[in-house]
């Protein structure tokens, strides 16, 4: 059985300490606390990743995962959109699907599992609490910083992360494996700023 | 003193307001008429904050208009977009307002029906640096801060361009967000009403949307990497 992640170290990172998904992060007005902010941010992950290993191939246990016919409209956009991603596409529709879903979950800080046609509008009613919406959105955010280096991409993908862990103890395995592999590529990308 | 024909500041109770005043001031320029907007009045009497080199946040905005002698009306309210302020703006002979609300708020589309120009200065270079907290990321991505000065209009940071400039990174010991930052765009509008006492109208040109990118509230992590790079510069 896969122990608890250990509360008390990962709650110095006020950021993950409550389901996200109910309470929102505002993200407004942080104070600057110096290093030790920082230092408490990066204990979130490593703390994360040393119970819990990657997924070897992220793209092929995405396709499997979005071949089960549960899977939410919005879930089957993002994985379209990772698949170019991932195999190095970029233009005009890329920029607008992966900016759109960006700036849904950015006003919302949720991703509901159907949009209104042609917008980024929750149809009424929809749900939000699909773990594999954010887990794509995540990944694909990934490939936007690194094929573009815009910092958004990289803020956004803080935030779903945050999201992410603040439901860590209800994942599932598989769920936590991929999030310890986008988590791994977070942090590549905070090293490379830091 | 120069009286900037035809123009009126609306300012909120904020260190942005203090540091535009300030800035006026010492540019020897001054709209028409002061109009301060805030909830509690109280708020107006006292500076909130410490003196430093580029803002006197110890000096209230009700201090540095009396000294100087420059018109000013307190309307008891904090919603830019409530009836109230709306039914004076409309009721004033001039065109153009200079605008420093308080965060969050977006002038709803009512206000642009009252024949007036609204000019806002946003604390990024327009159109690489729309949206939210862009001062910080402008520090990453480009080591400097900007701001550029526009005519506001429906859309989120989307109206004619004013003005724009760019400043070095500030001393480490320096708040951004209620020192600097409000320095910066209190800088550039400065430079925006300078031009207009000389030309006797606002130069502007359409912005561009080629090169638009949107920022969102800057994580807290990010925050901190350019607070950290701005102390690294400083002691390099």
């Amino acid at each position: 059985m896969r122990e608890e992640l250990d509360m008390g170290q990962m709650s110095n990172y006020e950021y993950i300490t409550e389901n996200n998904l109910e309470n929102r992060q505002k993200y407004m007005y942080s104070h600057y606390r110096g290093l030790d902010f920082l230092q408490s941010y990066l204990h979130s992950r490593r703390e994360f990743l040393r119970q819990n290993e990657g997924v070897s191939d992220l793209q092929s246990t995405f396709e499997r995962m979005g071949k089960d016919k549960e899977v939410s409209n919005t879930s089957k956009r993002l994985l379209g959109l990772y698949k170019h991603l991932s195999a190095g596409k970029w233009t005009q529709w890329e920029k607008s699907e992966l900016d759109g879903f960006l700036k849904a979950f950015e006003v919302r800080k949720r991703l509901y599992n159907d949009y209104v046609l042609g917008t980024f509008r929750p149809v009424d009613d929809t749900e939000y609490k699909d773990v594999l919406n954010y887990l794509l959105l995540a990944a694909a955010l990934v490939y936007g910083d690194t094929s573009q280096g815009n910092l958004k991409y990289f803020n956004c993908l803080l935030k779903i992360n945050d999201t992410l862990l603040s439901l860590r103890n209800d994942l599932t395995i598989e769920e936590k494996k991929i999030l310890a592999t986008i988590i791994t590529d977070e942090l590549c990308i905070y090293e490379r700023l830091a | 003193m120069v009286i900037l024909k035809d123009v009126v500041l609306l300012a909120a109770a904020s260190a942005r307001s203090q540091a535009y005043v300030q800035a006026m001031i010492k540019a020897n320029l001054m709209p028409e008429k002061c109009i301060l907007f805030v909830g509690n009045t109280e708020l107006l009497e006292v500076g909130g904050g410490k003196n430093n080199a580029y803002v006197n946040l110890s000096e209230s905005l009700v201090d540095s208009l009396e000294l100087y002698e420059t018109p000013y009306e307190i309307i008891e309210e904090e919603n830019i977009n409530s009836d109230k302020i709306a039914n004076v703006l409309r009721n004033l002979p001039q065109s153009y307002v200079v605008y420093s609300g308080y965060g969050g708020y977006i002038l709803k589309p009512h206000l642009f029906q009252l024949g007036k120009k609204y000019i806002h200065v946003h604390a990024g270079l327009l159109p690489q640096y729309r949206g939210s907290t862009t001062a910080y990321y402008s520090i990453l991505q480009d080591n400097c801060i900007g701001a550029t000065s526009i005519f506001l209009n429906e859309k989120i940071d989307e109206g004619d361009i004013l003005y724009q400039g760019t400043y070095p990174l500030p001393s480490s010991t320096i708040d951004i967000d209620y020192v600097y930052e409000p320095w910066v765009r209190s800088q550039v509008l400065i430079k925006t009403l300078k031009q207009y006492a000389e030309n006797g109208f606002f130069l502007n040109e359409k912005q561009k949307s080629d090169g638009a990118e949107t920022y969102y509230i800057i994580h807290p992590v990010l925050k901190h990497l350019a607070l950290w790079k701005v102390e690294q510069l400083n002691y390099a």
